[in-house]
């Protein structure tokens, strides 16, 4: 994709303003993750935005700070008030509220080392999970069930991560707005261990019978890499086949089930490997 | 700052924010009085909301600001604002206050010169995608041209403010 006609298509400005639609903005948030640039001209747009919004500005009336602090004050109270009864019927001590918070808070410290520890793709992804977590450690109450899901998740995040900072190469396969649908994936290589994973950021649900699948190009043929499936969650990383030195890995929806050659008027993205370094 | 849900953030956030805020929310709304509830309503939500809120996607101005003009546009787009508001609404169904396009309803200068400067197919435009939350198709209708001239001159009154402001 070119990032400089991505930038000058507008799509930028209409994403600052608030009119475009949830799928373009959903495209712009993958594309900003993505490419620096872009991230860097809808921060330039953002501060635009700000300083028209400065310009209008105007003191609100001083009895309004209690009015609207009361108010927030008084969502709080009432977040307070509402209590969740524990399950205590598992055990034959009632759990105790502070051990669950040195679990919370245990998880959450060993989460932001293992943060610290990446490099910026990872490093965005997981903040949404850190960002739930934090949430949830907020609130006074935490069920049994809340817990048993964040140890889920963190156990799930750190094999990924395991995964991700393993990975000696990394390779983004996505598709603009300009083609037949947007799409962006990731495809990470272990190279030492023969193992490579997919993880799947942006793509439609296949139509009722079609099915992603994803190709490898070795020596100018075709090697199947295995169906592409919607996760879901959106840092999942699902192992396929590993391939040799691919030269370009393709993405396509298949209309016929799974095929055996690529049709070019199939293929949804693609990327090749010589502007990909390695 | 923002993220621990520290009432005492919130204060800072509220001096520091406020004025751009209900500057924008009275720009939207065009009363005081229904100004000060959105504003209320808007500080509400950002608290609310404030654990949510994440940096790799935006900047926290940029956030809290469109969490304020989407609560002014929601309340002119409600059913009892609208109701009270009858005389203008257009045949088509769209909420659309003709006096906001060729009115800049604020008395600082500065906003004055700055939109001024822009002409006014473009500061129409902003008018309705920014302050009135239209979509492209509403903006459209609206303004009565065609879709696609509704983006270009989108991308161009932006890039323009964008050179105006620096």
């Amino acid at each position: 994709m070119n990032v400089r006609e991505y930038i000058e298509s507008g799509i930028l400005e209409e994403y600052v303003v608030g009119s475009a639609s949830e799928q373009e903005r959903q495209e712009v948030e993958c594309m900003l993750r993505v490419y620096p640039e872009i991230n860097e001209e809808l921060n330039k747009l953002s501060k635009t935005l700000e300083q028209f919004a400065m310009l209008h500005q105007q003191a609100p009336p001083a009895h309004l700070r209690d009015r609207v602090l009361a108010a927030i004050a008084a969502t709080e109270a009432d977040e307070a008030g509402r209590v969740v009864p524990m399950d205590t019927t598992t055990s034959g001590t009632p759990p105790q509220k502070n051990d669950y918070f040195k679990w919370v808070a245990a998880a959450a410290i060993a989460l932001l080392l293992v943060t610290v520890a990446l490099y910026q793709n990872v490093k965005t992804q997981l903040s949404d999970k850190s960002m739930q977590l934090s949430t949830v450690s907020g609130k006074s109450e935490l069920t049994a069930d809340q817990l048993k899901n964040i140890k889920t998740d963190y156990i799930q995040l750190a094999n990924q991560v395991s995964i991700m900072s393993h990975c000696d190469m990394k390779v983004k396969m996505e598709a603009g707005s300009e083609c037949k649908q947007s799409c962006c994936l990731m495809i990470y290589c272990d190279g030492k261990k023969q193992e490579m994973y997919v993880q799947v950021n942006k793509l439609k649900p296949a139509p009722e019978g079609d099915l992603y699948q994803l190709w490898a190009v070795v020596d100018d043929k075709p090697v199947d890499m295995g169906r592409v499936e919607i996760p879901n969650d959106s840092l999942a990383l699902k192992p396929v086949k590993f391939v040799h030195h691919a030269q370009a890995f393709v993405l396509t929806l298949e209309e016929n089930g799974y095929d055996t050659v690529i049709h070019e008027d199939e293929i949804l993205a693609q990327v090749s490997m010589d502007h990909q370094g390695m | 700052m923002l993220k621990s849900g520290d009432r005492k953030a919130m204060e800072i956030l509220y001096d520091d924010y406020s004025p751009a805020l209900y500057g924008v929310i009275l720009r939207i709304v065009g009363s005081e009085e229904t100004a000060e509830d959105v504003l209320q309503d808007a500080f509400v939500k950002i608290w609310k909301k404030s654990a949510s809120y994440d940096a790799s996607k935006g900047r926290l101005f940029t956030w809290i600001l469109n969490i304020a003009r989407n609560s002014a546009i929601d309340m002119i787009r409600s059913k009892s604002y609208k109701g009270s508001q009858k005389n203008q609404s257009m045949d088509n169904g769209v909420y659309y206050r003709e006096t906001m396009v060729s009115t800049i309803s604020t008395d600082s200068i500065g906003v004055r010169e700055i939109v001024d400067k822009l002409k006014p197919e473009h500061r129409e435009v902003i008018d309705c995608v920014y302050f009135n939350g239209y979509t492209h198709t509403e903006a459209a209708k609206a303004l009565n041209i065609p879709l696609g001239t509704v983006k270009t001159r989108i991308k161009i009154a932006i890039r323009e403010l964008k050179g105006l402001m620096n």
